[in-house]
């Protein structure tokens, strides 16, 4: 009897203008190749955040929310493609509005 | 008559030879003295050679007498055939390989004392017959199985009824029609099996009530689409081991006669996500506090999200600023999400002015991954977001709520 564990990025979704991305991350335990359990973690990356100065600070792409799992190449990918300069503008327009309302 | 020699004790013993009396040769009939009713008898030809005989005719019925009638290999159209009828009305021959019986005239009948058993009819149906009463017939389009009328199955496979015609068929009510599967008679279950190997289950039994339906594993439900050019998924059975039993709505599942697309619940699905404070400014300095421990776990039911979460940490580093934040939530928050979220448990906590807190709740951001950790409510007084100043160097975070997603 052999127990494996593994993981897959079975679900990479971008949702709403502002083109989070969302991403399922998959732990699979098989016995002798055959699934028995698959539980999912999730966590959604934004374009970045603002400064002190309002500025728009990309987001890295370095680390999951674990602060020690590498973002995979595949997640980078999408984002570097879908977070457009269009994106980026939108979205630190938000920041800066949803700042500006709440005190 | 040839004699012309005569004595008067009567002929001699072998005093008439041969060449005086009528006789064959080698290329004719011999002849026979024939008695004559009374008259005086007479030589008369008897042909004894039915191979050349070109019209034989029986005079009586033709018995076998212990031996056999012997049609060998038809040859050409029409030869070593039995023949009934003019021409080729019917006959029956064998070939080499094959048995045949033709019959181009007319229906061919196979009966019993009268009562039909098999009809072959000339360009149309094959007709089967249990006691003089047809019961299976080919058409142009397929067979008919006409069966008894009742809701009796009427189809029966390995001697069991399987297939019959609807109960709603039958009788005054025929307004609905369908096929039916599985027996009918109330005492006795049915199990109808799809796809499935029964062999390899111990001798079919799938220790079930005997009354189930049972999907191979992995098969689905599908129905045409609405432009009838493609099948749409409804329920799938046992896709992985892990999900033996569970079924599948791939394309939602709805309730009662509702018909509003809005009310379908496309997805059920749980698991876990990690929290992280961050603030309205100051982005780059992350992480804002180190931490012992955090953690969170989320179930999403169609389009609404419960979220727990919890942090505690023992560091915190100076170089953050704004209003305080938790990211990374597992689904990107509705975009027309308005609402406010559970009340949090924070402590070792700098509460802001005013100092009498009457609510403290999360705020939601709409189209965003994150809320406000704390939105407070003064007693009489307006609210306010929790900024960064309000945490101290150690501390904890705990808080649950729902919310909305596209």
């Amino acid at each position: 009897m052999a127990l494996t564990e593994s993981i897959e990025y079975d679900k990479i979704e971008v949702v709403g203008i502002y083109k989070h991305v969302q991403v399922r991350k998959a732990t699979v335990i098989k016995k002798d190749g055959t699934e028995v359990t698959r539980s999912y973690e999730r966590y959604s990356l934004d374009v970045g955040w603002l400064d002190d100065s309002d500025n728009l600070v990309d987001n890295a792409l370095d680390k999951e929310p674990d602060g020690v799992t590498a973002i995979p190449d595949e997640v980078k990918n999408i984002c570097n493609t879908i977070w457009t300069d269009d994106v980026k503008a939108a979205w630190k327009a938000k920041l800066i509005a949803d700042k500006s309302s709440h005190k | 008559m040839g004699l012309t020699k005569t004595q008067s004790g009567g002929l001699e013993d072998q005093s008439v030879s041969l060449d005086k009396l009528p006789h064959g040769t080698s290329s004719n009939d011999g002849k026979f003295l024939r008695a004559n009713n009374g008259a005086d008898p007479s030589f008369e030809t008897v042909n004894t050679d039915l191979v050349s005989d070109t019209s034989p005719q029986l005079g009586g019925t033709l018995l076998t007498a212990g031996h056999n009638i012997i049609l060998t290999d038809t040859t050409g159209a029409n030869n070593n055939r039995l023949v009934f009828g003019a021409n080729t009305d019917m006959s029956i021959y064998h070939l080499p390989n094959n048995n045949y019986i033709d019959a181009d005239t007319g229906t061919l009948h196979i009966r019993h004392s009268g009562e039909t058993g098999a009809k072959f009819i000339k360009n149309g149906a094959v007709e089967l017959y249990f006691d003089n009463v047809k019961k299976f017939e080919t058409q142009s389009s397929g067979i008919n199985v006409q069966g008894v009328n009742s809701y009796d199955a009427q189809i029966k496979i390995h001697g069991q009824p399987t297939i019959g015609r609807s109960y709603w068929g039958y009788g005054n009510n025929q307004s609905y029609t369908g096929t039916l599967v599985g027996r009918t008679d109330s005492s006795v279950a049915s199990t109808i099996f799809m796809g499935v190997d029964v062999t390899g289950n111990g001798g079919g039994l799938f220790g079930g009530l005997g009354s189930e339906i049972v999907f191979r594993r992995d098969h689905i439900f599908t129905t045409p689409n609405a432009a009838n050019n493609n099948f749409v998924t409804c329920m799938r059975f046992g896709r992985a081991t892990s999900t033996e039993g569970a079924v599948a709505f791939t394309n939602g599942l709805m309730f009662g006669n509702d018909q509003a697309d809005a009310n379908i619940i496309s997805d059920y699905e749980e698991g876990t996500w990690v929290p992280q404070f961050r603030t309205s400014g100051g982005g780059s300095a992350t992480p804002l506090l180190t931490f012992s421990s955090r953690g969170g776990r989320y179930i999403k039911v169609g389009r609404l999200v419960y979220v727990s979460c919890s942090m505690s940490w023992y560091t915190k580093h100076n170089s953050g600023s704004g209003l305080l934040l938790v990211e990374n939530l597992p689904y990107t928050i509705s975009s027309s999400e308005k609402g406010s979220g559970g009340a949090p448990a924070f402590n070792n906590l700098n509460v802001p002015t005013p100092s009498t807190i009457s609510s403290f709740a999360t705020e939601l951001s709409n189209g965003t991954t994150y809320f406000y950790a704390g939105l407070v409510s003064g007693d009489n007084s307006g609210w306010v977001n929790l900024d960064y100043s309000a945490v101290n160097n150690s501390g904890n975070y705990r808080v649950q709520f729902c919310y909305e997603v596209d």
